[in-house]
């Protein structure tokens, strides 16, 4: 059957979309509001900001690809094209592992799925330690209801593939907590091919739902533009350069254009927002910018199954476990998610980390692998300030993220965890993603094993998809970059609106918290901009 | 320069003692050519955008030890054009940064003095025998300085990511491909 393309029939009918590979003289562009990211914060603003009438811009250094370009449900294929340095991207010693989409709609359109609402506990932490004003749980409720509602998030109605039954099954029996997992789609086909683009338009992302919106009521989108600095003029934004890319979506094909609007939105993520403000020398007196940068660090176990699990089909995402999160004593060590990811063979195949005779033994197992994941809580306590994002002499971002023995602590609990839960749902053999990690045959032989592993940087195998912090917000200059609502402290016609404004990390997978707050702060803003 | 005419054989004590110097000297974590003091403007090989033609010999030389029996001997010549080709790929779309780094770490690796210094393979590394190979694998997985784990890492996931990206190593996996009902509706005519 042939699915629609949102955007063949969208352009035919007049939408403005432009591809910047194609510019061949320089550009002057000019709009009331300008965002730059099309993500989950860039998309929410742009729909809310069109909606009240402003004319809006949005800029995206990744290229337009839509449903029809997504039909080869191929790992390699999705990773060059849809993200941020083709899945190569890592800290800055090369430690962790980074997945963050680069294309329009940004990580929405390649991530799994999974739609939780800011955790109680987290928006405590933000108002006590953090000055977040207006953005409590009672506050926040019904932009979750909202965003809720226009992206069809809901708990997963289908049984969970076996992959994620097997978090499931060992929750129950070890009588921890579980929950299904609420998903932002309508007429999912079950598939698990969400991390390549959804082929079907079901996953309800930025791109096809909020920017298409947003075009409808008369937004501009280029893409394959890549902005590179701001310029200021009188305690404002005056304008911004961006550069347009080629056909290839790397290289500048040496076409500047310029854009200048009444207001400026940064929207491009937790590591491009502060290194676009680093590298426009953007004011800082107290020196916030890039720092308390999360990521969820995650660490993984490997379970043999005696059943096949076959975990590359089914939603990816539909099981987890907070029975780690929240209760207990995180003066000591941070808690933790307990989630299962997608057994797709490349990912799948990095993770695993073996090689030799040891790979070539196990490898062809892959139909029968579980994995579970950790994704530990960091930036609630001293000892998990974050990382940090610099740029280097060229102005590219630089990202740096130190372990500390606190972070640590949680890894191994996690690690535990973890293959407790495997060899509970009946796990034949647990291995720990580490340099060390061996096969275990029962879960005290794990025990055992994962009790002595260094929880070092490069033994320890860690990676993030949850790009969180850097330009953090707060009603204290001193200790923010934004208020509360995304306005700048310094600059009057700037606003940050994406989960780069978080101040600590969620505790849980970040889209949704980033549609609500967004959802609020662009209507505020359009209140601002268009007082009625 | 010939960067192999500087050295004379070097044992394991040796090795150690210059990884803990060197280690000592990179302290942004990256690895640096500073040691073989050549010039490392070399262009990428031809057909490639960021490998050049030793690198390209590196990974050949890597890959059968890495991937052991998942590469089949059967076609292995173009197999491992193939997964050059990849891995090339996966290079060319990493920013500035990561780039240096690596370029850094195949520099070290691709001039004889740093090489033997730190891998202990004294010949380049198309004349390296499976067994060296394996022992400069084991070598950098087990060092207790994060640097090596950390190249270690790196030539290891470039080569396993690329391989079981591709169809041969895809059927090793196991992988039985897109899901059909998916795949066959959307792709129908």
């Amino acid at each position: 059957m042939a699915i629609n393309d949102i955007y063949t029939d969208g352009i035919a009918s007049g939408w403005d979309v432009r591809d910047a590979a194609g510019f061949t003289a320089p550009q002057n562009l000019e709009a009331d509001v300008v965002i730059i990211g099309t993500g989950a914060g860039g998309g929410t603003t742009a729909e809310i900001l069109a909606a009240a009438g402003l004319k809006v811009l949005m800029l995206e250094e990744g290229a337009l690809r839509t449903s029809a370009d997504f039909k080869a449900m191929n790992e390699a294929r999705a990773y060059a094209e849809l993200y941020q340095e083709g899945t190569g991207r890592a800290t800055s010693d090369g430690a962790i592992g980074i997945f963050q989409g680069r294309t329009v709609g940004g990580t929405t359109t390649v991530n799994w799925t999974s739609s939780f609402r800011t955790p109680p506990e987290t928006l405590k932490q933000w108002a006590e330690v953090h000055g977040v004003k207006g953005w409590s749980a009672d506050e926040s409720k019904p932009w979750f209801d909202d965003r809720s509602e226009r992206l069809g998030i809901a708990p997963w109605g289908m049984a969970a593939n076996a992959n994620n039954a097997v978090l499931q099954r060992g929750a129950e029996k070890l009588g921890w907590e579980w929950h299904v997992i609420p998903r932002n789609v309508r007429g999912c086909w079950n598939s698990g091919y969400c991390g390549m683009g959804c082929p079907v338009n079901a996953k309800q992302s930025m791109l096809v739902s909020t920017i298409p919106a947003a075009l409808q009521s008369g937004a501009t989108l280029v893409h394959r533009l890549s902005v590179q600095r701001l310029k200021f003029a009188g305690g404002r934004v005056s304008e911004l350069e961006a550069q347009a890319l080629g056909a290839d979506g790397q290289t500048p094909t040496g076409v500047a254009v310029t854009v200048r609007a009444k207001h400026f939105v940064l929207a491009g993520g937790a590591i491009n927002n502060p290194a676009l403000l680093l590298r426009s020398k953007t004011i800082d007196p107290h020196g916030r910018i890039g720092l308390r940068s999360f990521i969820h660090p995650v660490a993984f176990t490997f379970a043999d199954m005696p059943e096949p699990v076959n975990g590359w089909y089914g939603a990816p995402q539909s099981v987890a476990s907070d029975h780690f999160q929240w209760q207990g004593d995180f003066s000591q060590a941070p808690g933790f998610k307990l989630e299962a990811p997608p057994i797709y063979p490349m990912l799948t195949a990095a993770l695993f980390g073996r090689i030799g005779p040891e790979l070539a033994a196990d490898i062809g197992l892959m139909p029968h692998f579980n994995i579970l994941l950790a994704l530990v809580r960091d930036g609630f306590h001293p000892d998990s300030p974050g990382g940090q994002i610099r740029i280097d002499d060229a102005g590219n971002p630089v990202f740096d993220y130190e372990l500390s023995d606190y972070l640590g602590r949680g890894f191994r609990n996690g690690l535990l965890r973890m293959a407790e839960a495997q060899f509970a749902a009946g796990a034949k053999r647990v291995v720990p993603a580490h340099l060390d990690g061996e096969w275990a045959s029962s879960w005290g032989a794990a025990k055992t094993q994962i009790e002595a592993l260094p929880m070092k940087k490069h033994r320890l195998t860690l990676a993030t998809a949850h790009l969180m912090g850097g330009c953090a917000m707060g009603e204290d200059a001193k200790q923010s970059v934004v208020r509360s609502d995304g306005s700048h402290h310094q600059l009057e016609n700037l606003s940050i609106i994406d989960g780069s404004v978080f101040p600590t990390s969620i505790g849980a997978n970040p889209q949704l918290s980033i549609y609500a707050l967004a959802a609020r702060n662009a209507t505020l803003l359009a209140q601002r901009l268009k007082p009625a | 320069m010939n960067p192999a005419s500087g050295a004379t054989a070097l044992g394991r004590r040796d090795f150690l003692k210059l990884s803990a110097g060197s280690a000592a000297l990179l302290s942004a974590g990256a690895f640096s050519a500073t040691l073989a003091g050549c010039s490392q403007d070399q262009p990428p090989a031809a057909g490639y955008r960021f490998l050049r033609a030793p690198d390209i010999k590196l990974f050949i030389a890597l890959a059968p030890v890495i991937l052991d029996t998942t590469l089949p001997i059967e076609n292995r010549a173009s197999s491992l054009d193939a997964l050059a080709k990849g891995i090339d790929g996966g290079c060319a779309l990493l920013q500035a940064p990561l780039q240096k780094t690596l370029r850094q770490l195949f520099d070290l690796l691709n001039t004889g003095l740093t090489r033997r210094l730190t891998t202990g393979v004294s010949e380049p590394w198309e004349q390296a025998s499976e067994a060296e190979i394996r022992a400069f694998l084991q070598r950098w997985e087990n060092s207790s300085i994060g640097l090596f784990n950390s190249g270690y890492r790196a030539l290891t996931k470039l080569v396993a990511a690329t391989w079981f990206a591709g169809p041969v190593g895809l059927a090793a996996a196991g992988y039985p491909g897109p899901w059909a009902p998916m795949f066959d509706a959307v792709n129908a005519a």
